[in-house]
Protein backbone atom coordinates (compact mmCIF):
# COMPACT_ATOMS: atom_id res chain seq x y z
CA UNK A 1 0.00 0.00 0.00
CA UNK A 2 1.24 3.59 -0.94
CA UNK A 3 1.96 5.83 1.28
CA UNK A 4 -0.84 8.14 0.08
CA UNK A 5 -3.34 5.20 0.40
CA UNK A 6 -2.32 4.97 4.31
CA UNK A 7 -2.92 8.33 4.97
CA UNK A 8 -6.71 7.76 3.51
CA UNK A 9 -7.53 4.57 5.51
CA UNK A 10 -6.14 6.27 8.62
CA UNK A 11 -8.11 9.40 8.03
CA UNK A 12 -11.67 7.04 7.75
CA UNK A 13 -10.48 5.46 10.70
CA UNK A 14 -9.87 8.83 12.49
CA UNK A 15 -13.38 10.06 11.13
CA UNK A 16 -15.79 7.04 12.13
CA UNK A 17 -14.10 6.60 14.91
CA UNK A 18 -13.89 9.84 16.49
CA UNK A 19 -17.55 10.76 14.85
CA UNK A 20 -19.15 13.78 16.33
CA UNK A 21 -16.74 13.81 19.32
CA UNK A 22 -15.45 17.36 18.21
CA UNK A 23 -15.11 19.18 15.64
CA UNK A 24 -11.83 17.58 13.47
CA UNK A 25 -8.94 20.28 11.54
CA UNK A 26 -7.52 17.66 8.92
CA UNK A 27 -4.43 18.88 7.34
CA UNK A 28 -4.53 21.86 4.94
CA UNK A 29 -8.01 22.13 4.87
CA UNK A 30 -9.85 25.41 5.93
CA UNK A 31 -11.03 25.06 9.67
CA UNK A 32 -12.66 27.92 12.37
CA UNK A 33 -12.02 26.59 15.68
CA UNK A 34 -15.11 26.26 17.90
CA UNK A 35 -15.34 29.31 20.26
CA UNK A 36 -15.59 27.50 23.58
CA UNK A 37 -14.99 24.18 23.04
CA UNK A 38 -12.57 21.30 22.30
CA UNK A 39 -11.61 20.24 18.66
CA UNK A 40 -8.92 17.72 16.78
CA UNK A 41 -6.00 18.41 15.18
CA UNK A 42 -4.82 15.53 12.91
CA UNK A 43 -1.28 15.48 11.35
CA UNK A 44 0.97 13.01 9.48
CA UNK A 45 4.99 13.22 10.23
CA UNK A 46 6.13 10.82 7.24
CA UNK A 47 9.46 9.41 8.21
CA UNK A 48 11.71 7.36 6.69
CA UNK A 49 11.22 4.24 4.57
CA UNK A 50 13.75 1.11 3.84
CA UNK A 51 13.65 -2.13 1.80
CA UNK A 52 12.29 -4.96 3.77
CA UNK A 53 12.12 -7.44 1.38
CA UNK A 54 14.62 -8.61 -1.50
CA UNK A 55 13.08 -8.95 -5.18
CA UNK A 56 10.46 -8.07 -7.83
CA UNK A 57 7.15 -7.25 -5.26
CA UNK A 58 9.32 -6.76 -1.81
CA UNK A 59 8.32 -4.89 0.63
CA UNK A 60 9.23 -1.54 1.57
CA UNK A 61 8.59 -0.33 4.86
CA UNK A 62 7.67 3.23 5.36
CA UNK A 63 7.59 4.89 8.20
CA UNK A 64 5.39 7.87 10.20
CA UNK A 65 3.95 9.25 13.28
CA UNK A 66 0.01 10.25 13.60
CA UNK A 67 -0.24 13.34 15.34
CA UNK A 68 -3.49 14.22 17.29
CA UNK A 69 -3.92 17.14 19.42
CA UNK A 70 -7.02 18.34 21.23
CA UNK A 71 -7.18 21.88 22.23
CA UNK A 72 -9.57 22.92 24.86
CA UNK A 73 -10.43 26.25 26.33
CA UNK A 74 -7.39 27.54 28.58
CA UNK A 75 -8.41 27.57 32.29
CA UNK A 76 -10.47 24.68 32.32
CA UNK A 77 -8.53 22.22 34.03
CA UNK A 78 -7.21 19.20 32.09
CA UNK A 79 -9.89 16.62 32.93
CA UNK A 80 -12.17 16.99 29.69
CA UNK A 81 -8.81 17.13 27.67
CA UNK A 82 -7.17 14.35 29.34
CA UNK A 83 -10.28 12.00 28.55
CA UNK A 84 -10.31 13.14 24.75
CA UNK A 85 -6.81 12.41 24.86
CA UNK A 86 -7.04 8.79 26.12
CA UNK A 87 -10.40 8.81 23.10
CA UNK A 88 -7.60 9.60 20.83
CA UNK A 89 -4.74 7.06 22.17
CA UNK A 90 -7.10 4.36 21.71
CA UNK A 91 -8.37 4.48 18.16
CA UNK A 92 -4.88 3.79 17.04
CA UNK A 93 -2.69 2.27 19.54
CA UNK A 94 -1.46 -1.35 18.25
CA UNK A 95 -3.98 -0.67 16.04
CA UNK A 96 -3.45 -2.91 12.63
CA UNK A 97 -5.86 -2.51 9.71
CA UNK A 98 -8.23 -5.58 8.79
CA UNK A 99 -7.63 -7.17 5.05
CA UNK A 100 -7.17 -5.44 2.62
CA UNK A 101 -5.35 -2.87 4.86
CA UNK A 102 -3.39 -4.95 7.11
CA UNK A 103 -0.14 -3.09 5.47
CA UNK A 104 -1.14 -0.60 7.65
CA UNK A 105 -0.08 -0.79 11.59
CA UNK A 106 0.35 1.41 14.65
CA UNK A 107 3.10 1.00 17.21
CA UNK A 108 1.82 1.61 21.36
CA UNK A 109 0.96 5.64 21.21
CA UNK A 110 3.04 7.91 23.31
CA UNK A 111 1.29 9.61 26.36
CA UNK A 112 -0.75 13.21 26.34
CA UNK A 113 2.23 15.99 26.12
CA UNK A 114 0.43 19.25 27.32
CA UNK A 115 1.14 22.78 26.23
CA UNK A 116 -0.03 25.69 26.34
CA UNK A 117 -0.86 28.52 23.56
CA UNK A 118 -1.77 31.98 23.94
CA UNK A 119 -5.55 31.28 23.18
CA UNK A 120 -5.60 26.79 23.98
CA UNK A 121 -4.68 24.51 25.74
CA UNK A 122 -3.56 21.28 24.19
CA UNK A 123 -2.57 18.16 24.59
CA UNK A 124 -0.55 16.17 21.86
CA UNK A 125 -0.17 12.43 22.11
CA UNK A 126 1.81 10.54 18.97
CA UNK A 127 1.07 7.17 17.35
CA UNK A 128 4.23 5.97 15.21
CA UNK A 129 2.58 3.73 12.41
CA UNK A 130 4.09 1.07 9.68
CA UNK A 131 3.01 0.86 6.10
CA UNK A 132 4.34 -2.29 3.92
CA UNK A 133 4.56 -1.23 0.45
CA UNK A 134 4.74 -3.88 -2.43
CA UNK A 135 7.13 -2.42 -5.18
CA UNK A 136 6.27 -3.59 -8.98
CA UNK B 1 32.72 -0.97 -10.26
CA UNK B 2 30.99 -4.21 -9.84
CA UNK B 3 28.59 -3.38 -6.96
CA UNK B 4 25.36 -5.84 -6.31
CA UNK B 5 22.33 -5.01 -4.03
CA UNK B 6 20.58 -6.97 -1.50
CA UNK B 7 17.66 -6.37 -2.74
CA UNK B 8 18.60 -7.57 -6.34
CA UNK B 9 18.96 -11.14 -4.41
CA UNK B 10 16.51 -13.98 -4.93
CA UNK B 11 16.03 -17.61 -4.27
CA UNK B 12 14.06 -20.34 -5.59
CA UNK B 13 13.58 -24.03 -4.77
CA UNK B 14 12.42 -26.89 -6.84
CA UNK B 15 11.63 -23.54 -9.43
CA UNK B 16 9.41 -21.78 -6.56
CA UNK B 17 10.21 -18.26 -5.51
CA UNK B 18 10.58 -18.62 -1.62
CA UNK B 19 9.28 -15.33 -1.57
CA UNK B 20 9.93 -12.61 1.61
CA UNK B 21 13.05 -12.82 1.59
CA UNK B 22 15.01 -10.46 3.64
CA UNK B 23 18.98 -12.37 3.86
CA UNK B 24 20.43 -15.43 1.58
CA UNK B 25 23.83 -16.26 3.37
CA UNK B 26 25.64 -19.04 1.45
CA UNK B 27 28.73 -20.85 2.94
CA UNK B 28 31.07 -23.22 1.17
CA UNK B 29 33.80 -24.52 3.42
CA UNK B 30 36.53 -27.79 3.46
CA UNK B 31 37.84 -28.85 6.27
CA UNK B 32 41.22 -29.89 6.79
CA UNK B 33 42.09 -32.90 7.03
CA UNK B 34 45.23 -33.41 9.18
CA UNK B 35 47.88 -35.63 8.19
CA UNK B 36 50.37 -34.85 10.83
CA UNK B 37 52.43 -37.83 11.92
CA UNK B 38 54.86 -38.28 15.26
CA UNK B 39 57.71 -36.45 14.50
CA UNK B 40 56.36 -33.34 12.23
CA UNK B 41 57.19 -30.80 13.34
CA UNK B 42 54.73 -28.26 11.52
CA UNK B 43 50.50 -29.55 11.68
CA UNK B 44 50.23 -31.21 7.86
CA UNK B 45 46.98 -31.54 6.69
CA UNK B 46 44.95 -32.33 3.09
CA UNK B 47 42.15 -30.92 1.61
CA UNK B 48 39.08 -32.86 2.75
CA UNK B 49 35.65 -32.76 1.14
CA UNK B 50 34.00 -30.01 0.84
CA UNK B 51 30.56 -28.85 2.27
CA UNK B 52 28.14 -26.53 1.19
CA UNK B 53 25.00 -24.96 2.61
CA UNK B 54 22.83 -22.19 2.24
CA UNK B 55 20.41 -20.01 4.77
CA UNK B 56 17.45 -18.18 3.67
CA UNK B 57 16.51 -15.66 5.82
CA UNK B 58 12.95 -13.63 5.64
CA UNK B 59 9.77 -12.99 6.89
CA UNK B 60 7.40 -15.51 7.47
CA UNK B 61 4.13 -16.28 4.72
CA UNK B 62 2.99 -19.40 4.21
CA UNK B 63 1.35 -18.49 0.95
CA UNK B 64 4.36 -18.15 -0.64
CA UNK B 65 7.01 -21.35 -1.46
CA UNK B 66 8.04 -21.04 2.27
CA UNK B 67 4.92 -23.24 2.56
CA UNK B 68 6.09 -25.53 0.46
CA UNK B 69 9.53 -25.62 2.30
CA UNK B 70 8.05 -26.19 5.58
CA UNK B 71 6.18 -29.09 4.25
CA UNK B 72 9.34 -31.01 3.15
CA UNK B 73 9.98 -31.76 6.81
CA UNK B 74 6.71 -30.82 8.74
CA UNK B 75 4.26 -33.92 6.73
CA UNK B 76 3.30 -37.25 6.60
CA UNK B 77 6.10 -38.34 4.60
CA UNK B 78 9.11 -35.52 4.76
CA UNK B 79 10.05 -35.29 0.92
CA UNK B 80 13.53 -36.31 0.52
CA UNK B 81 13.67 -35.57 -3.00
CA UNK B 82 17.11 -34.04 -3.65
CA UNK B 83 15.52 -30.28 -5.69
CA UNK B 84 17.23 -27.76 -7.84
CA UNK B 85 18.24 -24.30 -5.85
CA UNK B 86 19.14 -21.20 -7.38
CA UNK B 87 20.56 -18.56 -5.87
CA UNK B 88 20.38 -15.32 -7.92
CA UNK B 89 22.95 -12.74 -6.86
CA UNK B 90 21.57 -10.14 -9.53
CA UNK B 91 19.82 -10.57 -12.37
CA UNK B 92 22.16 -13.27 -14.86
CA UNK B 93 24.14 -14.22 -11.74
CA UNK B 94 23.67 -17.45 -10.41
CA UNK B 95 24.47 -20.14 -8.15
CA UNK B 96 22.49 -23.52 -9.44
CA UNK B 97 22.50 -26.62 -7.77
CA UNK B 98 20.49 -28.89 -9.62
CA UNK B 99 18.68 -32.05 -8.00
CA UNK B 100 20.86 -31.38 -5.33
CA UNK B 101 19.11 -29.47 -2.56
CA UNK B 102 17.17 -30.09 0.56
CA UNK B 103 16.06 -28.44 3.50
CA UNK B 104 17.60 -29.52 6.91
CA UNK B 105 15.75 -27.32 9.40
CA UNK B 106 13.53 -24.42 9.37
CA UNK B 107 13.30 -22.44 12.31
CA UNK B 108 10.39 -19.55 13.15
CA UNK B 109 11.24 -16.79 15.63
CA UNK B 110 7.79 -14.42 16.89
CA UNK B 111 10.22 -11.63 18.24
CA UNK B 112 9.31 -8.89 20.52
CA UNK B 113 7.44 -6.06 19.90
CA UNK B 114 6.52 -4.20 17.04
CA UNK B 115 9.34 -6.51 14.42
CA UNK B 116 7.65 -8.96 12.02
CA UNK B 117 7.73 -12.54 12.57
CA UNK B 118 11.13 -14.57 10.79
CA UNK B 119 11.41 -17.64 9.47
CA UNK B 120 14.88 -19.24 8.55
CA UNK B 121 15.29 -22.22 6.35
CA UNK B 122 18.71 -24.25 6.14
CA UNK B 123 19.38 -26.37 3.09
CA UNK B 124 22.17 -28.73 2.28
CA UNK B 125 23.83 -29.20 -1.00
CA UNK B 126 24.98 -32.10 -2.19
CA UNK B 127 26.46 -31.39 -5.89
CA UNK B 128 28.42 -28.53 -7.31
CA UNK B 129 27.05 -25.26 -7.92
CA UNK B 130 27.02 -24.37 -11.95
CA UNK B 131 27.45 -20.62 -12.05
CA UNK B 132 26.55 -18.26 -14.41
CA UNK B 133 27.91 -14.64 -14.49
CA UNK B 134 26.23 -12.70 -17.28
Amino acid sequence: MSPDAAQDVIEQRIESQWGATTPIAWPNVPFTPPATASWLKVDFIWGAGSVMTKGAGGLNAVTGVLQLAIFSPKDTGDGASDTLAETARAMVNRFRFASPNADVMFGAVSGPVKQFEESWRSVIVSAPFRVHEAVP
Amino acid sequence: MADFLGREGSLTFAAAAVSNCRVINYQTSRPKVITTVKGDRREKSRPGIPVSTITFTGLLDSVTGQLDVINDLDSATPDETLKTLVFTVATGKTWTWTSGAYVTDYRIVSPEGDASVTIEIDFALVVEATLAWV
